[in-house]
C-alpha cells in the first residue's frame, strides 16, 4: 500500500488520461516577442524605459533586501514601467546572456548557497513564492522533501521536468540540502509517477512513491503521508524541522549555482487545447504565448483560462498579463455553468477534505453571517466544492470565511 | 458569472443522485406489482405523483431535483397494500408539503419526510394502515411469536423470492438486494449503513429471542436498510457517526418491533435516531489537522 493522507480525491480516468498525455510530450523552450513582468509590492525596478537589457539582468530589486530580485529571460528593451508594478521588455531577437553569477562549486558552504538563492531570485515555485533562502535559513532543519506530487488535473510540467532533467534535478537536490545544512542522503524525493522515481533512485536520491490522490502534493499533507505526523496549525513545517521544495525550485537551485538566476520556468499548457504541451518559458511570458504553442485556433471566447491547475488555480483575466514565477500551468476549460442546489447533507464534502473539516456547516454559518472557528484550518483545496453533488461554492464560501477570521481574531 | 476554484466539478448532481435511488426502487417496485397486481401499481402512480405535484406547488426545490419522488416512492413502498388511495395522497403530499418543505426543504429537515409522513399517517388513522392482507408473524401485537419455529427452507425461500407479507417494498428481499448492490456499487450508499443497521438488528434480535435469519427476511427491516437508513436527511454525515447512526437504528428497531405497540418498528427507530442525529454529529466530528482538541 502505498502511502498518503487522509481524504482527498482519486480523479476519473478521464482527467488522469489527459494528465498522461501530457507528461510524455517533451519541453520546448520559447522565446516570446515581449515580457510583462508583474512585481509584488516588495520590489522596485532597477531599469527605467529605455535601457537595453540582456538575459539574466536584473531588472527589479527589493531596497530592503528581503525578497528576492527579478531577473530578465530575454534580451531587448525595456519599453514600458507601468505605475512601478509592471516592467514591459520587447525582444531584440538575439537573446545574448548578460554577465551572469559566478558558478559554485559542489563543496560550496550553507551560507554561500543561501546568498545565492536570493541573488538568482529563487522563491517557491509550487505555488505560494515564498523567498527559498528564507525557509532554508531556519536553524535546525532535519528533514528535506523534493514535492514532485503535482497532483492536480492536467499539470504534467513537475513529473515532466524530474523525468527529462532528472540529473539537473539531482544536483539541484544536492545543492539544496547542503543550503539546508543536511546530508543529501536525507533529501527525500516524493511524487506520485513511478517513471520519475525510478530515475532519481538511479541518480542515487532517496525517492518515496506515493499514491496518486489529489492534494498529495500539499505541504502538510505531504508531510502527513510521509511522515505520518501532522504540522501544528499555528506553525510551519519549518519549526518542525521540515522543508519541502518543489522540483522546479530545486531545478533552479542548480541554474544558479551554475551563476543563471532564475529568469525561465517549467509550465503546461493543457486542457481544452489541441495537444497539450511542456515548455520552458522565459518568467512574464504573456499567457496567450503560451496558449499559442498548444492551440494557435483556440476561438478564445468561450473558453476560461485558468492560471494554474484547475483545483486552485485563479482564472486569468488578461491573456497579454506574464507567466508569474509561481505558475506551473495554463489551463483551457469550457467555461462551464453551475447551477447550485441545497445541501443535502450526503456527506461527500466530510469525506474528501484532508483538513478534516465539515464544509458545509462552516459554509452554512459563513453565509448566516455567523462564525466558525474551524475555517482557519482550511488548505483551499477544492476538494469539498468538487465533489458536492448540490455543486455548492464550499471552498471559496469557506475561503472568505477564513480570511474575515484571520483578519479580526 | 465568474465561477470560484476549483473549475472542475464531479459529474455527479443532486439530480443525478436522486434518479441512482429511483432506479434502486424499480426492483422492489417490481416485485410489488408481481406480488400484488394492480392495486400495488395505483399506489404507486399515485404516491409518486402526489409527491411530484406538492413538490411543483411548494416550489421550494427549482428546477425538479427528484427527491420528491424518491420521498413519494419510499413512503408508498412503506405501506401496505390495503391503504387508502386517499390516505396515500394526504401522507404523500403531507411528507413533501410539510415534513420537507415547512422544515426549510431539503438538507433543512431534522426527520426523515417519508418516515415522519408514515408516523402521523399511522397515528392519525391506525385503523386503516393496519391492512396487511396476510398478517406477518413479526408485524402482529405479539411479535416473533410464531417464530420460535426453526427457519426451514419452506418458510425462507417465498420470503426471498417475493411474499404478500407486509408492506408493498417488503415483499422480495432478493429484490431488496439488487437494489442494495446497485446503491453501493453507484456509490451513493456506503457499504456499513446498511452492514451495520442489519447487524445492530440481528444482534438485538437474537439476545432477546434467540432468532435471526427469520427476521431478517421479513419485515421492513431489510427494506429500511437499504433505502430509508440511508436516506441522507437526518442522518450524521460524520463517517463515524453514520456507522454509529445505522447500528443503532438496526438495534432499536428490533427492540421496539420486540417490545413495541406498533408493528412499525423501522419507522419509529429512525425518527428517533433523526433526533440524535444534530448530537452525534458533534460528537464524531473528525479530528481537524494540526489541532489538537476538538473545539
Ligand atoms: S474545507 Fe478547505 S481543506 Fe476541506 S476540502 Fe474544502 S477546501 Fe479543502
Ligand atoms: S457535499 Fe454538498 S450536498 Fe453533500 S453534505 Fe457537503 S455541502 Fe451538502
Amino acid at each position: 500500500m502505498k502511502r498518503t493522507f487522509r481524504g482527498g480525491i482519486v480523479f476519473p480516468s478521464a482527467l488522469q488520461n489527459q494528465k498522461e498525455t501530457a507528461q510524455a510530450s517533451s519541453f520546448m523552450t520559447i522565446f516570446p516577442k515581449q515580457l510583462h513582468l508583474s512585481l509584488n509590492s516588495a520590489l522596485k525596478p532597477t531599469v527605467s524605459v529605455g535601457d537595453t537589457v540582456l538575459i539574466g539582468d536584473r531588472l527589479a530589486a527589493d531596497p530592503d533586501g528581503k525578497f528576492p530580485p527579478l531577473h530578465c529571460g530575454i534580451s531587448g528593451t525595456v519599453t514600458a514601467i507601468e505605475q512601478s508594478s509592471v516592467i514591459t521588455v520587447i525582444s531584440d531577437g538575439s537573446n545574448t546572456f548578460g554577465t551572469l553569477l559566478p558558478p559554485l562549486s559542489k563543496t560550496a558552504s550553507r551560507e554561500a548557497l543561501l546568498q545565492r538563492m536570493y541573488d538568482a531570485g529563487l522563491v517557491g515555485m509550487g505555488g505560494a513564492g515564498f523567498p527559498t533562502y528564507r525557509k532554508y535559513q531556519a536553524p535546525t532543519i532535519r528533514h528535506l522533501l523534493i514535492n514532485a506530487c503535482e497532483c492536480e488535473p492536467y499539470l504534467a510540467a513537475d513529473v515532466r521536468l524530474s523525468i527529462e532533467h532528472s540529473d539537473t534535478l539531482a544536483e539541484g537536490i544536492r545543492f539544496l540540502a547542503a543550503a539546508a545544512g543536511i546530508s543529501s542522503r536525507e533529501a527525500v524525493f516524493c511524487t506520485e509517477s513511478p517513471t520519475a522515481a525510478a530515475r532519481l533512485s538511479g541518480m542515487g536520491i532517496r525517492t518515496i512513491l506515493l499514491q496518486g490522490r489529489y492534494p498529495q502534493g500539499s505541504e502538510r499533507q505531504l508531510l502527513a503521508a510521509v511522515f505520518g505526523r501532522e504540522i501544528p496549525e499555528d506553525r510551519f513545517p519549518t519549526d518542525c524541522g521540515m522543508i519541502v521544495s518543489n522540483v522546479a525550485t530545486a531545478v533552479a537551485m542548480a541554474e544558479a549555482a551554475h551563476g543563471l538566476p532564475l529568469t525561465h520556468r517549467s509550465v503546461t499548457v493543457s486542457g481544452m487545447v489541441a495537444h497539450p504541451v511542456n515548455l520552458f518559458a522565459p518568467i512574464g511570458t504573456p499567457f496567450s504565448d503560451l496558449i499559442e504553442q498548444a492551440d494557435p485556433l483556440l476561438s478564445r471566447r468561450r473558453c476560461r483560462y485558468i492560471a494554474g491547475g484547475p483545483m486552485t488555480g485563479t482564472q486569468i483575466t488578461s491573456l497579454t498579463s506574464g507567466l508569474p514565477k509561481t505558475c506551473g500551468g495554463v489551463t483551457v476549460l469550457p467555461a462551464l455553468q453551475i447551477t447550485k442546489g441545497p445541501c443535502i447533507r450526503c456527506g461527500a464534502c466530510v469525506r474528501v477534505c484532508p483538513a478534516g473539516l465539515m464544509p458545509f456547516r462552516i459554509e452554512a454559518a459563513h453565509l448566516a453571517g455567523e462564525k466558525d472557528n474551524t475555517a482557519t484550518a482550511c488548505i483551499s483545496c477544492g476538494c469539498c466544492s468538487y465533489v458536492c453533488p448540490a455543486k455548492r461554492n464550499l471552498a471559496a464560501h469557506i475561503g472568505e470565511a477564513r480570511q474575515e477570521m484571520r483578519q479580526r481574531p | 458569472m465568474t465561477l470560484a476554484a476549483p473549475y472542475v466539478r464531479a459529474d455527479r448532481t443532486t439530480a443525478s443522485l436522486m434518479t441512482t435511488v429511483c432506479v434502486a426502487l424499480v426492483p422492489p417496485s417490481v416485485a410489488a406489482v408481481y406480488v400484488f397486481g394492480f392495486a400495488a401499481a395505483v399506489r404507486l402512480i399515485v404516491g409518486l405523483l402526489t409527491a411530484f405535484v406538492a413538490d411543483r406547488l411548494s416550489g421550494i426545490h427549482r428546477p425538479f431535483d427528484g427527491s420528491a419522488a424518491v420521498t413519494g416512492l419510499i413512503l408508498t413502498l412503506s405501506c401496505p397494500v390495503g391503504t387508502p388511495l386517499w390516505l396515500l395522497a394526504l401522507g404523500s403530499v403531507f411528507a413533501v408539503f410539510v415534513m420537507r418543505d415547512a422544515f426549510g426543504g431539503i438538507g433543512n429537515n431534522l426527520f426523515n419526510p417519508a418516515m415522519a409522513a408514515r408516523a402521523v399517517m399511522l397515528t392519525v388513522f391506525p385503523t386503516h394502515l393496519g391492512g396487511y392482507t396476510t398478517p406477518d408473524a413479526l408485524s402482529t401485537a405479539t411479535p416473533l411469536s410464531s417464530a420460535h419455529a426453526t427457519p426451514t427452507l419452506d418458510t425462507l425461500l417465498p420470503r426471498l423470492i417475493g411474499t404478500t407479507n407486509g408492506s408493498l417494498g417488503e415483499t422480495s428481499a432478493l429484490m431488496i438486494l439488487l437494489g442494495a448492490i446497485w446503491l453501493i456499487a453507484r456509490r451513493v450508499v456506503r457499504w456499513q449503513v446498511p452492514v451495520l443497521s442489519l447487524l445492530g438488528f440481528s444482534i438485538v434480535s437474537l439476545l432477546t429471542t434467540g432468532h435471526l435469519i427469520l427476521p431478517l427476511l421479513s419485515g421492513s427491516i431489510l427494506f429500511g436498510a437499504v433505502y430509508i437508513f440511508t436516506d441522507y436527511t437526518g442522518k450524521p454525515t460524520t463517517p463515524f457517526g453514520e456507522g454509529l447512526f445505522a447500528f443503532g437504528v438496526g438495534a432499536t428497531a428490533a427492540l421496539l418491533r420486540i417490545y413495541g405497540r406498533y408493528p412499525e418498528g423501522v419507522c419509529f427507530a429512525i425518527l428517533l435516531w433523526n433526533l440524535l442525529t444534530p448530537l452525534i454529529e458533534q460528537l464524531t466530528a473528525p479530528h481537524i489537522y494540526g489541532r489538537k482538541k476538538r473545539v
